[in-house]
């Protein structure tokens, strides 16, 4: 080890802090704008003061909330969709993976330039489908039906994701479980899982995620407010032609990021880290 | 004992006779066969499921193609999807019908050329091991059959239709019209020389958006990786922001933001810096660059995260080995994490160029497609892309037909693209190796 | 725009004749009204609990929101389950219409003298009518009374005023309104002559557009004039406008109803007054937005939905509704109410209203905002020259509208 090897070392961590201290300020920079923008007195974001610190705050916006609108009860509607949906999405994908990358099946490298192309489908149309779809089967102003449409349209590119990650790992483990006597379900579940984890934290939290952003598909369906999900009912004060109420809507948006926050928190242990990197010793 | 006693029973009919009783109804030709469980389990089959839904399959494929007949009581659209489900599950009736035939003449081969016939344990373990993958990929197929390929499909029949405003359901039937829409959309009006700008811009937002979000997520995926940095957990929590906060709300405040004479940007830039204002919103380079900017904020956390997870499996004795050889941290990544990296990720950043290059999200909440562009026909805007501009003619107008028409041809272009090169990658070419 | 998301979303709805529901026997005292979730919704609810007492006929509100409401009525309507009576602005009655939504009204037994004109004109397509109006939303001018004491009468005596205390350094600004937006440019355009589409006396004509004449290009230069004063910045927009107003730093500006309550919660000054006169001697005729009951083509009880809605608004309940949730009321005996004439703001816009004309509600006019939108902004921010663009502008419209029809 030198001293220049040190040093070396020394001045790319320097780097690194330097390009994660601009990145932080990148980030945060519009998120604090948009906190202190949501504790202005009007309906409206401007403000003339333009300094992080404003001179005439209000919590007024996120009382209300509470207070005038169901934003509890939205909030719990979209945790329900959103844990539903992040289950269903882990389970399918898994499965659907694993044949993939494992098996060997007519039709299987068809099969994946399919779900390639599929989904780059530009969709215009595609909520008219799916609606009619639920109410064939009498989904419509349900959960449940959401939970469905979002899980079964994250498979394509999720399985394209989870394939990869799975490829990745040796076989030697599933080949010794193999002599030794196991079933495929076994083997699927005791060996192949705990390993692609990490993946799995990163398609859990995807899938997750994606029903606190859809407001078009889900306003579609549910028609009673207290099915509303959190975009549907917090578009609700913007989606007017005339008057929205954007302090509000900004309040109630910073309050939703916080599962999310919370949970890839919570789901960095998987992410990171995880069980034997692949590799079988021995 | 039980074997026995069934060699003993009956002739062998041969496997061509086994296969014609299968045609002729399913089962008939398992149990000639000696399969009585098989075959019993596929006479049911045809009895209960097949026969019954013969009708209404047909009711529904002719609903496809009659679209209706009745105002206010027909519902084109709807005829349309039920004849879309209608006909996906007669192909599936059909392949079950087609594979009970030649399940009936590989076992009657195989008992030919003298094979013992097959108990039912054996048939039914042999039926699971065959059809494992089948089986596990059955819910996901559902899936996507109805979640992806069925409205791929309406999306494309409807650009053969009539519907748009004025011909909509319930109060009118549609009508199949070809390929009209198609070759009226295209020949309408001098739009040549816009089609080729936005495209142009098309091509470019979608290369730039795409590249950008990976590299930024990989370098910090990259250098979050080093376990010598502290506070790890915390910052990659701050930086997952972009993602966990509604992309509706951060693109409005960057429009605010970016205001030329009440943003903050601005100000910043001319009380701290002394600059002139930028026309952020009013310029079409500067709109170009804000839509490039804002939507890597938006969009590098997902792939910071996700090639995080993809830094995970990669096989660590790898690293080993090449210490113990003396290499260098940058030597590392430039042999070992990249090219491996680069492996996995190259046929999801294919995707997602074509998912960027239909992604007006940003684009149409930032500024809608503006600023207006003198010379740039038919509602086009300096940073509208194809699919927002053709949103604009078609979806506005309530030409929804045209709207299909021109996502059909759109589609086309992606999907050549993207598969003339996914082929040429190594991650394809290579693929039957890695299993 | 969300505007266009939404009508996305509106226009995206299909029905389903479900071949399996029976049609829900709504017996012939039941009626079945969608109206948004809010004070809208609670005021149907207790103006129905009173008509049940009256009549026995009892009336059930769900909360569907009104820029909804068309495409669930496409979908239950046939079906059996949707509404008798939904409520939609006038703007997008061509569109719900031509869909085959709504039910046409005998108008020749109706009287209506009692509403205001222009709020029954929106309500009628091709010359039938289709709904009885409730409520208007008007432009007007929306002033800090301590910056600007008395609203003079013509519109160049008010930018004069608003130059003097205009100051971007000190964050002062005299009078501000998106120009960028055809909607509230439009009041200048009306003004001067221009229309978007000739009235023939039965229904607008989509063929002849006003938007490139004299009127429209003398409305382009008054704009380009205004930009030039510095008044209005680019970037000025309705979020910014409404900040400055609320800190007390905008003199003037245009507005309309859907602001006021923004401005008392935040407890900012305000006032109210219709907009002055332009320079031609013409009051600024601005578009009016028109909210209406309409009876579905798919309701069993048609004429008992039409007696409801007649009811609704009468003179003594559409001063309830004001009351209730300070809506204009579409009613020249209301408005005319000495109670009514007592709150000075809602006077200024009903004034206004006078002044106005209803924003054209057949589907040939989802052609117009954008090619009008880029020709303001080419005038102000590229120097066009009005007389050449106009006519361009007008060129999109068209070639917009044929290709709707085709």
């Amino acid at each position: 080890m030198t001293i220049s090897h040190r040093a070396r070392q020394r001045i790319s961590l320097g780097i690194s802090y330097l390009i994660i201290f601009i990145m932080i300020l990148y980030v945060l920079f519009p998120v604090v704008w948009t906190f202190v923008s949501s504790l202005n007195q009007g309906d409206s974001l401007y403000s003339s003061d333009m300094s992080f610190i404003p001179k005439d705050p209000t919590w007024r916006h996120y009382r209300r909330l509470f207070t005038e609108t169901n934003f509890g009860l939205w909030y719990k509607n979209t945790l329900k969709v959103a844990v539903a949906t992040s289950v269903t999405t882990v389970i399918l994908v898994t499965f659907t993976a694993y044949a993939f990358s494992r098996l060997q099946f007519y039709g299987r490298k068809t099969g994946l330039i399919a779900m390639l192309v599929l989904q780059m489908f530009p969709g215009i149309m595609n909520m008219v489908a799916m609606y009619v779809l639920l109410n064939l089967f009498g989904l419509l102003d349900t959960h449940l039906g959401l939970i469905i449409v979002y899980a079964g349209g994250a498979i394509p590119y999720n399985t394209w994701l989870m394939k990869g990650y799975m490829d990745g790992i040796s076989r030697s483990l599933e080949e010794a479980a193999i002599i030794d006597g196991a079933s495929k379900w076994t083997i699927m579940w005791r060996i192949i899982f705990p390993l692609i984890l990490p993946m799995v934290s990163v398609i859990a939290i995807f899938s997750f995620v994606s029903p606190f952003g859809d407001f078009l598909f889900a306003r579609l369906v549910l028609t009673t407010p207290t099915n509303w999900t959190l975009s549907v009912g917090l578009h609700d004060f913007v989606s007017a032609r005339f008057g929205q109420r954007y302090t509000q809507f900004a309040a109630g948006s910073l309050l939703a990021a916080l599962p999310i926050t919370v949970l890839y928190l919570s789901l960095q242990g998987l992410l990171i880290g995880g069980l034997t990197r692949g590799s079988v010793k021995g | 004992m039980q074997r026995n006693l069934i060699e003993n029973t009956g002739s062998n009919i041969g496997r061509y006779t086994s296969a014609l009783l299968s045609t002729l109804y399913m089962g008939a030709g398992q149990i000639a066969n000696g399969q009585w469980l098989k075959g019993i389990f596929l006479i049911l089959f045809e009895t209960f499921v097949l026969i019954p839904s013969v009708p209404l399959l047909l009711k529904n494929l002719k609903g496809l193609i009659t679209l209706g007949e009745t105002p206010m009581v027909d519902h084109s659209l709807f005829m349309m999807i039920y004849g879309i489900l209608a006909a996906v599950a007669a192909i599936f009736l059909i392949v079950c019908y087609l594979v009970n035939i030649r399940d009936a003449y590989e076992h009657g081969l195989a008992i030919d050329k003298g094979g013992k016939r097959k108990g039912w344990k054996e048939t039914l373990s042999d039926m699971i091991d065959a059809g494992f993958p089948y089986l596990i990929l059955a819910p996901g197929i559902l899936c996507i059959i109805l979640f992806t390929f069925l409205p791929m499909a309406f999306n494309i029949m409807i650009a053969f239709t009539d519907y748009d405003l004025f011909h909509s359901p319930p109060r009118h039937i549609l009508n199949w019209v070809g390929f009209r829409n198609f070759v009226e959309f295209l020949t309408t009006a001098s739009w040549a020389n816009t089609f080729k700008q936005v495209m142009l811009w098309t091509v470019v937002w979608a290369v730039l958006s795409t590249l950008t979000t990976y590299l930024l997520g990989m370098i910090i995926a990259l250098i979050l990786n080093n376990p010598r940095i502290k506070f790890r957990k915390v910052i990659r929590t701050i930086l997952i922001l972009p993602y966990a906060i509604p992309a509706f709300i951060s693109i409005l405040m960057w429009k605010g933001m970016l205001n030329t004479n009440f943003g903050i940007v601005n100000h910043l830039l001319t009380t701290t810096f002394n600059m002139q204002p930028i026309p952020w919103l009013e310029n079409v380079f500067w709109t170009r660059f804000a839509v490039i900017m804002v939507n890597l904020w938006l969009g590098f956390p997902y792939s910071m995260m996700m090639i995080t997870g993809i830094l995970q499996g990669l096989p660590n004795d790898l690293y080993e080995a090449a210490t113990v050889d003396g290499a260098s941290g940058f030597q590392k990544f430039r042999y070992i994490t990249f090219p491996l990296v680069m492996f996995s990720v190259a046929p999801l950043v294919i995707m997602s160029f074509a998912y960027n290059f239909n992604n007006f999200n940003v684009i149409f909440l930032l500024n809608d497609g503006l600023p207006a562009v003198f010379g740039l026909q038919g509602k086009a805007g300096g940073s509208d892309i194809l699919i927002s501009w053709v949103y604009k003619l078609t979806f506005q107008s309530l030409k929804f037909n045209y709207a299909a028409a021109m996502s059909l041809i759109i589609f086309l272009l992606i999907v050549g693209f993207s598969i003339y090169n996914y082929t040429r990658t190594r991650s394809f070419k290579e693929e039957e190796m890695l299993r | 725009m969300v505007k266009n998301r939404k009508v996305m979303l509106m226009a995206l709805v299909l029905g389903l004749v479900a071949l399996l529901a029976p049609t829900l026997c709504l017996g012939a005292t039941k009626l079945v009204v969608w109206e948004s979730s809010g004070p809208e919704e609670q005021w149907v609810r207790k103006m129905g609990e009173l008509y049940y007492k009256e009549t026995g006929i009892e009336i059930e509100v769900h909360p569907v929101d009104q820029l909804s409401q068309s495409d669930k009525l496409a979908l239950d309507g046939p079906a059996g389950k949707g509404a008798d009576i939904v409520v939609w602005p006038h703007d997008k009655l061509g569109q719900t219409i031509e869909q085959g939504l709504l039910w046409e009204l005998p108008e020749d037994k109706l009287d209506l003298s009692n509403f205001t004109a222009s709020a029954i004109d929106a309500m009628r397509y091709q010359g039938r009518l289709y709904g009885i109006p409730y409520a208007l939303e008007a432009l007007a001018l929306v002033y800090n009374p301590d910056l600007l004491p008395e609203v003079p009468e013509t519109f160049d005596e008010l930018i004069a005023i608003a130059k003097k205390f205009n100051n971007p350094r000190k964050n002062q600004w005299g009078f501000m309104f998106d120009m960028l937006d055809f909607y509230f440019a439009y009041g200048f355009f009306g003004g001067y002559g221009a229309y978007v589409f000739k009235d023939t006396g039965s229904g607008l004509d989509p063929d002849d557009i006003g938007l490139a004449n004299e009127g429209a290009i003398q409305a382009v230069k008054y704009l380009k004039n205004l930009r030039d004063t510095g008044l209005i910045p680019e970037g000025t927009t309705k979020d910014i406008i409404n900040g400055l107003f609320i800190e007390g730093n905008l003199m003037a500006h245009i507005n309309g109803p859907w602001a006021y309550a923004e401005f008392e919660e935040a407890g900012a000054k305000y006032a109210v007054a219709p907009l002055p006169k332009l320079n031609n001697g013409n009051y600024p005729q601005t578009f009016i937005g028109v909210k209406g009951y309409y009876v579905s083509a798919f309701s069993n009880q048609k004429e008992e939905a039409l007696k409801f809605i007649l009811w609704l608004t009468n003179k003594e309940n559409s001063f309830k509704h004001y009351q209730d949730t300070t809506i204009i009321p579409s009613r020249e005996d209301v408005i005319n109410m000495p109670e009514f004439q007592k709150n000075k703001t809602i006077q200024a816009f009903a004034i206004q209203a006078t002044r106005s004309i209803p924003m054209p509600n057949i589907p040939e006019m989802r052609e117009v905002w954008d090619p009008m939108a880029h020709a303001i902004t080419f005038v102000l921010r590229n120097n066009g020259i009005p007389e050449e663009i106009l006519p361009l502008s007008v060129e999109q419209i068209k070639e917009g509208i044929m290709m709707m029809k085709r």
